[in-house]
């Protein structure tokens, strides 16, 4: 289903790799990892890369160097444990979980209209942030968007024009794609959508999506 | 495994075992110098780069036990727990606390990104494909995937037309992704 969209997925996992993504589009990116093996071995093979990377780059002196020595030796291992055990569910993905603060089964849905809701978390780092479900069997109008629109299926599946998404698959939609996504009849379809924020709230330094997706 | 790699998980080993500040002082005096260059090609002040590489030392000093040298080199391990650091930096208040929900910092449940092929295999494959690109190509992958730049970015930096950096980028990661999924298509093909 990637056909066509190669250089696309493959400027969001250098980007991942890199750590250059707003932080929506690196948690959509860790979820999808967690889920699905399609990028697995170039993101892990690239990771060696960066390892190799970081070996051979010029080093830079740190200044101080007994001084940050002793003071990692009197360091308190205390903030590194892991906090509280979180209550995890099946569906979503852990990476997801931490970012949204809920699992799927607890997601404060708001009914945009019959068939279709949505959990809108507003901006985050130039991005806008939403959760969405699909009714099964569910045709969501057409609707628009100014830039580049990226989703990730938890549960159940979507088609339209492009193909079909299921668990794990990212959407990659430009303005182009004529975006009236069906879900499938089985279940609802769940998934996690990043979007361009209005222009308006963004800072001139964050990248649009279709920039960090060198469209 | 590389002798280097080797010498390091060693090093990593006595840390997590024996508290050895000995071995830890070489990891730091290798590590800590590239980590802060790292962040400064990355366009970090000298001292926010030295307190991100301070962090990822103090990660290694108390966690060195969650290293796994059968799935990564410590300098990938490392990078990666740069990479997380400096994403949580640039977007957190200025606590100075370490995050305790750092992915790095959690056991595995489901197998991690890195854990489907065999560590070394895997590591032996991507430097082989990588030393089988024309180093155009390598050198415009690395701006990506190791510093973060846009496609549009690269070709500023380069001065090559944008179409010359898309196409040889894609050429790049076409090879690197076949070499890496050869299994995966061998599976398939019964």
């Amino acid at each position: 289903m990637y056909q066509g969209q190669f250089s696309s997925l493959d400027a969001l996992v250098s980007g991942y790799v890199a750590g250059s993504l707003p932080k929506p589009v690196h948690v959509l990116m860790d979820a999808h990892l967690e889920l699905s093996p399609d990028n697995r071995a170039i993101v892990g093979g690239l990771e060696v890369a960066a390892g190799d990377a970081l070996e051979h780059i010029a080093p830079e002196a740190i200044s101080g160097r007994d001084a940050a020595l002793a003071s990692i030796f009197a360091s308190d291992p205390a903030p590194l444990s892991a906090g509280d055990a979180v209550r995890r569910c099946g569906t979503m993905p852990r990476a997801l979980q931490d970012f949204v603060g809920h699992t799927a089964d607890d997601i404060p849905w708001k009914t945009k209209m019959p068939g279709f809701r949505e959990f809108d978390m507003d901006d985050v780092d130039g991005c806008h942030v939403s959760m969405f479900w699909i009714k099964p069997g569910r045709t969501v109008p057409a609707h628009t968007h100014d830039g580049m629109e990226l989703s990730l299926i938890i549960q159940g599946a979507f088609s339209d024009e492009r193909g079909r998404f299921g668990r794990g698959d990212i959407s990659i939609a430009d303005p182009s794609v004529d975006h009236r996504p069906t879900a499938e009849n089985t279940v609802p379809c769940i998934g996690f959508a990043v979007t361009d924020a209005p222009l308006r709230l963004t800072g001139s330094l964050r990248q649009r999506l279709g920039d960090i997706l060198s469209i | 495994m590389s002798e280097q790699h080797k010498h390091f998980a060693a090093l990593a080993a006595r840390v997590a075992s024996d508290r050895d500040k000995t071995a830890f002082a070489e990891l730091f005096d290798f590590f800590a110098p590239r980590i802060k260059a790292y962040l400064r090609r990355l366009g970090l002040e000298d001292s926010a780069a030295e307190d991100i590489a301070q962090e990822v030392m103090i990660v290694l000093w108390h966690k060195a036990n969650l290293f796994d040298p059968t799935k990564s080199s410590l300098s990938t391990w490392l990078f990666r727990v740069a990479r997380n650091r400096r994403i949580d930096a640039l977007r957190r208040d200025k606590s100075g606390l370490l995050d305790p929900d750092e992915p790095m910092l959690r056991p595995a449940e489901s197998p991690l990104p890195d854990a489907m092929m065999d560590g070394e295999q895997r590591d032996a494959r991507v430097r082989d494909a990588l030393a089988g690109l024309p180093e155009e190509q390598v050198g415009l992958i690395r701006m990506a995937f190791f510093l973060g730049y846009s496609h549009s970015r690269i070709a500023d930096e380069t001065g090559l037309p944008l179409g010359t950096v898309k196409s040889r980028i894609r050429l790049a990661f076409g090879r690197l992704r076949r070499a890496l999924e050869k299994d995966e298509q061998v599976d398939t093909d019964f």
